[in-house]
């Protein structure tokens, strides 16, 4: 139960060596670096814009060039790909990237610029196949479309809006009666929309004749044709296999280049790092002969980062403690116990300054609490060795990905426990196939007692396991008060209300209502009901005059706010009626098992019984497990979340976040 | 008459609370491809609060189950009921059948909302999970009610 112990941090360096030291730091990736904010009359900050845009975009062009090879050839990812975490490398692979990085980025530059052509050429055939298509009504005129007649004739071609055939135009033009003697129109397309014809007439009628088939509604084609129109389809079609091969040869370029993706990768990394460096350095104090350093260090990091640093450079280096007035930023560090429900904590905040880090206590609860609601041995049994697997094969996986599937491992064991002590094993699996297939009855009995058959006893147990969790944590908020030596708060704030619950619960024990819910029946010694009413008011009239103690003599406004607070007792009421979902929860699971065992036996024994029982069996409870873990993981997390950390807990402490090598797919730091 | 009544509640736990579930998982996942098509990398994060609205239907199979056990229809030898019993055998599984109904559309709804959230912030997916997860509480008190009557009541 740790919140790692911070320090602040002061280097001062002459500026000669400043990147050097950068690099140091950055490798070693212990220190949060703060923006310099020294007095400006003694310091200026370099700019680093330009440079650092310049790494950005590198970055940049070897990611897109990465984005493009993962187009045109996929790289061949296994199931488990995401588990793989980062690749590492040897130094001699580092200086080669960096010693190669130009080249890397004008070969990521090429594969961008063939990506613009494929584009360009994608376009060329999108327009050349839209051109096709406006084409294909004229292709039965075998005249040149740039024609305008012979000498003495004129020569129009158009599109008019109705549908006729050749009868019906000619019908049209003499009821019209404005053509002229010497013409002719002729139809050589018509689909629903239009009709395509070709019209001649006299040079001297030319004006009148165009007239009149205006009329009629005549225009002439929305783009220019040369030549005649079923060559120049042959010619595009043409044109359309040749971009189409082109395409082809690009992309299989592209392809071919996808060999180099490691050292695009790499190199990305190189400039996302460098830029980050830069953008530091940007954010320095600097002299004209010094610079500075301000930030946060891990205690324990301190000495071996001071000897690095001084045996190498000219520098000065001090560390102090974190003025009351600063909250330094928070990195839990805890055992292997704790160190998996970190990723919980982190999701809902980390210990702001003067809370204490919850992990270990609240790991002991959060994997009792999932076994529990999932509560089914062979669940369990399975979770846990998946889980396992999957460490020992990616031992390289990403840290926060680790630690939640420790997590589930721990939870896996729990729930091995609990099954075990409920007597669950894929529901009544045992149960169920010994009578279906060996006609015998079977039974694995419970270690403790079974859910179902005693559902009002587990009820009281999980509200009781609900009391105990609270009181842990209502402990807890006694412990941070006495730490901060405030122990006049620990009292009033938390020790009455310990004598109001626990005389509220001594009083409801041996009522009747207890006793029938519980089907208990205990004799309690004489004193114990008096001593519950002692206790109870005790915690209650601490609380009615201590709770508004900050206001002082105003006594209306103390004992309102007193009375106000014990009224929170109805928020303790329903907080341990929520534990009633430990029952509900575990007897779900145990259910939904047995009904899938018995859909499964409906088939009857013999080989197609057992054959139709492994598949309901496999995806039956494969469905099953899947959607109770997901449940017991949300409600979990509610427990912990509202019931538990409510009562003491509140979050919101800055996360510590050290310059280092923020990569993607490269380990570049020295600590592994 | 009184088994008529006991199937009955099964059937209504049944299907209650599972038309419950499906409006919610159904509005729930339209929100979730919506985020899917943006950003395919948070698939396995929204599809967890799409499921989160399913878990009534299962209470209520789990109620329809228990009562259809305790009537002994899955045995193949059906207790004789008195009309009442059958009544209360029908009361009892209303709790889920009802809350479950309600619930799981309320709780779509708010997955819906937590969808949004992982949309724009996916860090905060801890605490996206916990305004569905409220919902479900009144569920699981219904869940409960059912249940401890059916089990406690002699037959």
């Amino acid at each position: 139960m740790a919140v790692l112990q911070m320090r602040k941090l002061c280097i001062c360096g002459l500026k000669k060596e400043r990147k050097p030291i950068l690099e140091l730091l950055q490798n070693s990736g212990v220190v949060q670096i703060n923006k310099g904010d020294g007095p400006e009359e003694f310091f200026e900050k370099i700019d680093t814009q330009v440079a650092r845009s310049g790494f950005e975009r590198n970055a940049a062009i070897a990611e897109t060039a990465l984005e493009i090879l993962d187009e045109y050839a996929p790289e061949s990812k296994g199931m488990f790909a995401a588990l793989e975490g980062k690749r590492e490398i040897n130094n001699e692979e580092a200086s080669r990237i960096v010693r190669n990085r130009e080249r890397t980025i004008q070969y990521a530059n090429k594969i961008i610029g063939l990506k613009k052509d494929v584009d360009k050429i994608e376009a060329d055939i999108v327009k050349l196949e839209a051109k096709l298509e406006a084409i294909t009504p004229w292709l039965n005129m075998d005249v040149a479309g740039l024609t305008k007649g012979t000498m003495r004739t004129s020569y129009f071609y158009g599109s008019l809006p109705d549908i006729y055939t050749q009868d019906t135009l000619y019908q049209k033009i003499s009821e019209l009666g404005t053509f002229p003697e010497a013409s002719d129109v002729r139809i050589f397309y018509s689909d629903k929309n239009q009709t395509c014809v070709a019209g001649f007439c006299m040079k001297k009628d030319e004006v009148v004749f165009e007239e009149a088939l205006r009329s009629i509604g005549f225009a002439k084609p929305g783009f220019l044709m040369r030549s005649v129109p079923a060559e120049s389809k042959k010619k595009w079609l043409k044109r359309l296999e040749d971009f189409k091969v082109q395409k082809e040869n690009i992309q299989k370029q592209i392809t071919e280049m996808a060999q180099k993706r490691i050292d695009l990768q790499n190199v990305a990394d190189y400039f996302r790092s460098r830029a980050d460096k830069y953008q530091i350095l940007g954010g320095l104090d600097q002299s004209k002969h010094t610079f500075f350093v301000t930030g946060y260090i891990p205690a324990r990091e301190e000495d071996a980062l001071k000897n690095k640093l001084e045996e190498k450079y000219t520098v000065f280096f001090k560390t102090e403690e974190v003025p009351e007035n600063e909250d330094a930023p928070v990195k839990l560090d805890n055992g292997a116990f704790g160190k998996p429900v970190e990723g919980v904590i982190e999701s809902f905040g980390l210990p702001k300054k003067g809370e204490i880090d919850p992990s270990n206590i609240m790991a002991f609860f959060y994997y009792f609490l999932f076994g529990m609601m999932l509560s089914d041995a062979a669940y369990g049994f399975l979770m846990a060795i998946a889980c396992f697997v999957v460490l020992k094969k990616f031992k390289k996986m990403n840290p926060s990905l680790k630690k939640s599937i420790q997590m589930f491992m721990y939870c896996g064991i729990s729930t091995l426990i609990w099954g075990i002590l409920f007597g669950g094993y894929f529901g009544d699996a045992v149960t169920i196939i010994s009578q279906t297939f060996f006609n015998k009855t079977v039974t694995v009995p419970a270690l403790w007692f079974a859910p179902l058959d005693e559902p009002m006893r587990l009820l009281i147990y999980s509200m009781a396991f609900g009391l105990v969790h609270m009181f842990v944590g209502l402990g807890l908020k006694a412990y941070m008060l006495i730490k901060n030596k405030k122990y006049l708060d620990a009292v009033f704030d938390v020790g009455f209300w310990y004598f109001f619950i626990i005389g509220l619960v001594m009083m409801l024990v041996p009522s009747e209502l207890f006793e029938s819910i519980s089907q208990s029946d205990l004799d309690y010694p004489g004193w114990f009901s008096p001593a519950a009413y002692a206790i109870t008011i005790l915690g209650l009239v601490g609380i009615l005059f201590m709770s508004g103690r900050r206001k002082g003599n105003k006594w209306a406004l103390r004992l309102a706010l007193g009375a106000y607070d014990i009224y929170g007792v109805s928020s303790w009421l329903s907080d341990v009626l929520s534990y009633s979902r430990l029952l509900a929860l575990g007897l779900a699971t145990g259910v939904i098992g047995s009904v899938i065992n018995l859909m499964g036996s409906m088939a009857g024994d013999g080989i197609f019984g057992a054959i139709v029982f492994i598949i309901v069996f496999i995806v039956g409870h494969g469905l099953n497990m899947a959607i109770n873990i997901l449940g017991a993981y949300v409600h979990t997390n509610r427990l912990q979340f509202v019931e538990f950390f409510g009562k003491f807990y509140e979050g919101g402490g800055e996360p510590f976040e050290p310059f280092a090598h923020n990569t993607k797919y490269v380990d570049l730091s020295e600590n592994k | 008459m009184g088994i008529f009544y006991g199937v009955l509640g099964a059937a209504l736990a049944t299907l209650l609370a599972g038309i419950g579930s499906a409006l919610g998982v159904a509005i729930a996942g339209q929100a979730a491809a919506g985020v899917v098509t943006e950003d395919p990398s948070k698939f396995s994060k929204v599809l967890i609060l799409q499921l989160l609205p399913g878990t009534q239907g299962i209470y209520g199979l789990l109620v329809a189950f228990i009562s259809l056990n305790k009537l002994g229809i899955l045995s193949g030898a059906p207790v004789e009921l008195s009309t009442t019993e059958g009544l209360v055998i029908l009361g009892a599984c209303l709790p889920i059948a009802i809350v479950g109904l309600i619930s799981a559309i309320y709780q779509g709804k708010t997955a819906v909302a937590s969808i949004g959230i992982v949309a724009k912030k996916p860090e905060q997916f801890g605490k996206s999970l916990l305004f569905p997860a409220m919902v479900e509480t009144y569920a699981i008190l219904a869940l409960l009610i059912s249940i401890l009557s059916i089990v406690s009541f002699p037959l």
